[in-house]
């Protein structure tokens, strides 16, 4: 298929999934954290698909084609991962910011999610091919390793924000776990 | 030596506590924590002054029905919030028999819910529901008071504790083995025949659901919810502290006695706020939810850790 279609796919899928997952959200028993929590774990999917590409292209050469959509993938999870910080500040803090930062100082796990957000901004910001001539390749490419930090800390905040060892964020940190023995192994 | 709760329990918190009960609890040598009850008799006159009444809140705003009956937990019926109201309704709860026994009941004996209605008279309380995961409701429960089904055990001297048993059954229940067995709650008696311990059958006047704890639930609104035992099916009388389940998943994170307290954070997140469910921002959590006045004197030491997780 053609670069461009999948890539229109790709956004066409992603704004019906956000409506829906809206209209859901309406319905649920507890609308903050229904959109809270789904736009974690969508964020989660995404950030940890782009790390698939590489492996995956590598069994698929043809797959190098289309490495134009883990830039997209990228970015619509660092949509997800706004909109999980905006229903946190808005709808569930009501900018309270003083019981904020009492709540991150008192959960770890957020501190992870902070830091992964952090991390994900100047990637966000550099999703594009102005900021790669810009930077040279190299330097991009190194900037964008930071990935491998993202979904470590998002999948680790995913894990511990749970009541109990929950079998899908351990899934999750399988398949990178993979992932990592992988890159480390081939690396070139 | 029996310790008299006045030697604990700060002056004005005691004699707040009294105001609280009204006439309830006349005897001022109420043992502590389940850890000693040396004379049945004493056991029993407390728990005649039980008189769950005279607790009243009437400044709480209840949680919207459809609201409690929709964001549960309950692993049996699957692990999400919306699991558990979405599951098939699969669970029998007519008939259904609670039996109460255990080494410490003089007098076992197996109810239906119809026989505990009749016999203890239905009580409607506006209680806090906190979970440890940090959220909250408030729900208007119906129900009976603990300690008349406890008093009708004839405990003995042997009742220390008091274990709680959800019905274990793969056929009625998806997730019948998360845990590895029914699901266990325990209370010390002294908590068990606290006036603000109750057995509900229903909320708002209906009867429960299957994914609240139908027919029959623990409520023990000083505590964390995974304390509210759903579902039961048996209540013993017991010697030893009975294992709870959660404790059981994870000695780390979850013990016995669970009562909320905004100071002793969870291992991974902070017990300091609640969202209550259903609206936006957050509140701050209170000390046993709320009911310190009514149960501080139970627990010795409030710089005790093992009280608070
Ligand atoms: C890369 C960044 C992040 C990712 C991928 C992420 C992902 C997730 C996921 C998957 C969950 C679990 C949802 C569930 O249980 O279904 C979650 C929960 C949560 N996240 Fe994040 N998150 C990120 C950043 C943040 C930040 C920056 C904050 C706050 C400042 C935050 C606050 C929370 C909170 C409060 C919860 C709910 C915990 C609970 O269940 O009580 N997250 N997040």
């Amino acid at each position: 298929m053609d670069l461009r279609r999948v890539l229109w796919l790709i956004h066409l899928g992603m704004i019906i999934f956000v409506g829906w997952q809206g209209v859901m959200a309406m319905q649920a028993a507890d609308l903050v954290t229904y959109l809270r929590d789904v736009s974690g774990r969508t964020a989660s999917y995404l950030l940890l698909g782009t790390l698939l590409f590489a492996p995956l292209s590598r069994l698929w050469p043809r797959l190098r084609l289309y490495i134009k959509v883990r830039r997209y993938l990228g970015l619509w999870g660092f949509c997800m991962v706004l909109i999980h910080v905006i229903v946190w500040v808005s709808l569930e803090f009501a900018f309270d910011w003083s019981l904020m930062w009492q709540e991150v100082n008192d959960n770890l796990f957020i501190w992870l999610g902070l830091v992964a957000l952090i991390l994900l901004l100047p990637m966000a910001v550099t999703s594009n091919n102005k900021a790669v001539r810009r930077l040279g390749f190299r330097r991009w490419q190194g900037l964008h390793s930071v990935a491998y930090l993202i979904v470590p800390l998002s999948l680790g905040h995913y894990f511990m924000a749970q009541k109990v060892a929950s079998g899908e964020p351990i899934v999750l940190l399988l398949v990178l776990l993979l992932l990592m023995f992988w890159r480390f192994k081939y690396a070139d | 030596m029996p310790i008299k709760s006045s030697d604990i329990t700060p002056e004005v918190l005691f004699r707040q506590r009294r105001r609280m009960l009204g006439i309830g609890l006349a005897s001022l040598s109420l043992p502590l924590a389940g850890s000693w009850f040396g004379d049945t008799e004493e056991l029993n006159n407390n728990i005649d002054n039980v008189t769950p009444g005279a607790i009243v809140q009437p400044e709480l705003k209840a949680t919207e029905l459809k609201i409690i009956n929709s964001y549960n937990n309950y692993y049996e019926f699957g692990f999400s919030k919306e699991a558990p109201s979405g599951a098939e309704k699969t669970l029998i709860t007519s008939p259904w028999s609670v039996e109460v026994g255990g080494i410490g009941a003089d007098k076992p004996g197996i109810y239906d819910i119809a026989e505990l209605h009749g016999e203890y008279g239905i009580e409607n309380h506006i209680r806090r529901f906190r979970c440890v995961e940090a959220w909250s409701m408030v729900v208007p429960w119906n129900g009976i008071a603990l300690a008349k089904v406890i008093k009708a055990a004839q405990p003995n001297s042997k009742a220390k504790y008091v274990r709680f048993e959800t019905l274990h059954d793969e056929q009625q229940m998806p997730n019948a083995n998360w845990a590895g067995g029914p699901y266990i709650e325990g209370l010390t008696i002294a908590e068990a025949i606290h006036p603000l311990a109750m057995l509900a059958t229903g909320i708002y006047d209906k009867p429960l659901e299957q994914q609240t704890g139908a027919p029959v639930r623990l409520v023990v609104p000083w505590k964390y919810g995974f304390k509210y035992a759903k579902s039961i099916v048996r209540i013993d009388l017991v010697e030893r502290m009975p294992r709870n389940t959660w404790w059981r998943q994870n000695p780390n994170e979850y013990g016995f006695y669970a009562n909320v307290n905004p100071q002793f954070d969870h291992p991974r997140w902070s017990q300091a706020t609640e969202r209550v469910v259903g609206g936006f921002g957050r509140q701050k959590t209170l000390l046993f939810n709320g009911y310190a006045d009514e149960v501080a004197y139970l627990y010795p030491d409030l710089g005790d850790r093992r009280y608070f997780y």
